[in-house]
């Protein structure tokens, strides 16, 4: 009975649908031309960050507004210790998310031991992540306002350097989003993830039950930075350059957050469905517009217009035109699943 | 004894510049203390009235200290249209909305102004712009004293407003209590749209004074964005007079620390102050209201 629901369940089109759509985007990316593979790379990437930004802050309800801190710090990392020690960029990315984390847990301490919320813990945490650009712009060894440069060798998965083709990044990206999907999904279903969403919804009440919020708080806070810190290292091996104005500006932040925001925060599907939305918006108007400011001219009135509009996100529309999707597909198996 | 005067200098002209930051905060400070929300766009509307100086000087020639009577009306009128169109609707949404709403709109001003005027820094020369006084040994940039002075007599109109007229007193009610001022008589929804009015009007005027004596560009917003929320936690959240005090720490801490150690340093500086005041007093140096 068990094995024959099972099988039932693998045949419903609520389960193949989101695979054959991740087989499509596979099989696609193998056909795109190099500007739209970016594209696609882009998409990958800021839906990685937005989920990963999305577990402290969707969850918990706590809005953070400087993991480009977190970011950056995983892009130094792994650079400096390949640049200065020949670490490989796949053991630097470890490194990046426990320095990350070990930042994301001082954060945390520090905003929630002093009971931040709402206004105060928005700049409480942009002015955190001033201070560490501060530091790495005054940091000569780490290449100061200048940055640090990559060098280029051939390519090769061990040094995580793709030059003839960026088909292996944006499946490195992919892997990265299935991952943190995986945690996402798993840890929205643990008791960790039902205290974090306790949180979200009366912080006194779950103290008094007994919650100890600090403590879960900072948890959200340090999974969120290790996790955006790969994020980070992922970005320089693409990139190859990174300086204190490209990751870990103010602006990054906002980038990082504002496709959660514009899918639906504190959902599964909602930083996927924005980053699609606002990275389709940058890199279009970008390339074929041609004049900066135009994309964030419209990325900023999207921001408005979600906020008037819909402050849930758009993720009701689409969630909305996905189930009918998968209603008007067959079950393989005969019978639906419910 | 060079490196006393130095020093003196360096403060003097620090406290000026903290001037500009209390003003534009003190407008930030009305709104926040008032209506309960964080008007992110404040610094990229300075931005706006920089510019505004900066082509009708150099189209027309017009002394950039005229623009005050130009600046205060004309923002004034852009804050009654965004309270009306924006904020209105946003006001019992949760504070993340309306932050990202802010954002989002300072977003918008500061790309229309790179792509109309591109992200050249300009600069206002004129005679005016270059002018010094000398007070014994110590020589002060005329513009900024002037900023300075303007500043502190629109706070302390500002303050003035707020405790002796009865528009004033209208203005706290309303802040204490929505409902109950509104039970008074009071019409909220006008209140609301002045005082946003009134703080944006602030931040156009600073921004006019701003553009006698730094450069313009589009996302000068940024760094003034950044100082502004830190002199509001440290002046007290919603008090006026405090965003002065809050004004002249920030400016002093980034003379002094930019003086002392490297100026690449001075972000850091306040950042840190601020960090440490959240940590001892989050209610801010004076500040009464709970957080």
């Amino acid at each position: 009975m068990i094995l024959t629901s099972r099988i039932d369940r693998l045949l419903s089109p609520k389960f193949y649908f989101p695979l054959i759509l991740l087989i499509a985007a596979l099989l696609l990316s193998l056909w795109l031309p190099p500007f739209l593979l970016h594209v696609a790379i882009m998409i990958v990437l800021f839906s990685y960050l937005g989920i990963a930004w999305n577990i402290l802050c969707g969850y918990t309800g706590k809005l953070g507004w400087g993991h480009a801190a977190f970011f950056g710090i995983g892009a130094y990392t792994s650079t400096a210790l390949y640049i200065f020690y020949k670490v490989s960029p796949w053991i630097g990315m470890v490194f990046g998310a426990m320095f990350a984390a070990a930042y994301g847990a001082i954060c945390g301490v520090f905003c929630f031991r002093f009971r931040l919320g709402g206004h105060y813990l928005v700049i409480a945490t942009i002015a955190l992540a001033e201070v560490v650009r501060v530091v790495f712009i005054n940091w000569a060894d780490m290449g100061g306002a200048w940055g640090l440069l990559l060098p280029v060798v051939p390519d090769s998965w061990f040094e995580f350097q793709f030059h003839t083709t960026r088909i292996p990044y944006f499946f490195i990206a992919l892997a990265l989003l299935l991952m943190v999907l995986y945690v996402e999904i798993k840890l929205v279903n643990s008791k960790l993830g039902y205290y974090f969403i306790s949180i979200k919804d009366d912080e006194g009440m779950a103290e008094s039950l007994g919650i100890n919020t600090f403590k879960y708080k900072v948890i959200a806070m340090v999974i969120s930075a290790a996790l955006t810190a790969f994020g980070g290292t992922f970005y320089a091996q693409y990139v190859l350059y990174i300086s204190p104005e490209t990751v870990m500006p103010l602006s990054l932040s906002t980038d990082i957050l504002i496709g959660a925001v514009v899918g639906g925060m504190g959902t599964i599907a909602g930083p996927i469905i924005g980053a699609v939305i606002i990275q389709l918006i940058h890199e279009f108007t970008r390339a074929y517009i041609g004049r900066a400011g135009l994309d964030y001219v419209v990325a900023g009135t999207i921001m408005v217009l979600i906020a008037l509009l819909r402050p849930h996100g758009v993720i009701e529309w689409v969630e909305r035109m996905y189930n009918k999707i998968i209603g008007l597909l067959p079950s393989i198996a005969g019978e639906e699943i419910s | 004894m060079a490196d006393i005067s130095t020093l003196i200098q360096v403060i003097v002209s620090a406290l000026l510049l903290g001037g500009i930051y209390s003003l534009i905060a003190a407008g930030f400070n009305l709104i926040y203390g008032v209506m309960d929300i964080i008007n992110c766009a404040q610094a990229d509307l300075m931005m706006l009235a920089m510019y505004l100086c900066f082509w009708l000087f150099n189209l027309y020639g017009v002394h950039p200290l005229l623009m005050i009577f130009v600046a205060a009306p004309l923002f004034f009128i852009i804050g009654t249209l965004i309270q009306r169109l924006i904020i209105n609707r946003l006001l019992g949404a949760p504070s993340f909305i309306q932050a990202i709403a802010t954002i989002g709109l300072g977003y918008v001003l500061q790309n229309l102004a790179l792509l109309f005027w591109k992200e050249d820094y300009r600069m206002i020369y004129m005679p005016y712009t270059t002018a010094v006084t000398i007070i014994g040994s110590i020589s002060i940039s005329l513009p900024r004293l002037v900023a300075f002075m303007g500043c502190l007599i629109m706070i302390v109109m500002l303050h003035i407003l707020l405790t002796r007229t009865d528009f004033g007193r209208s203005i706290r009610a309303t802040s204490e209590n929505r409902e109950a001022a509104a039970l008074m008589g009071i019409n909220v929804k006008y209140v609301y749209a002045l005082v946003f009015g009134i703080g944006v009007a602030c931040a156009g005027i600073a921004g006019v004074f701003t553009s006698t004596f730094y450069y313009t560009y589009p996302t000068v917003g940024t760094v003034f964005l950044l100082k502004m929320f830190v002199v509001v936690v440290l002046g007290g959240c919603g008090n006026v007079l405090g965003s002065i005090a809050g004004g002249l720490i920030v400016g002093l801490a980034e003379g002094v620390g930019s003086f002392l150690l490297l100026p690449s340093w001075k972000d850091a500086i306040y950042q840190i102050i601020f960090l440490i005041v959240l940590a001892i007093k989050p209610t801010g140096i004076f500040g009464e209201k709970k957080v």
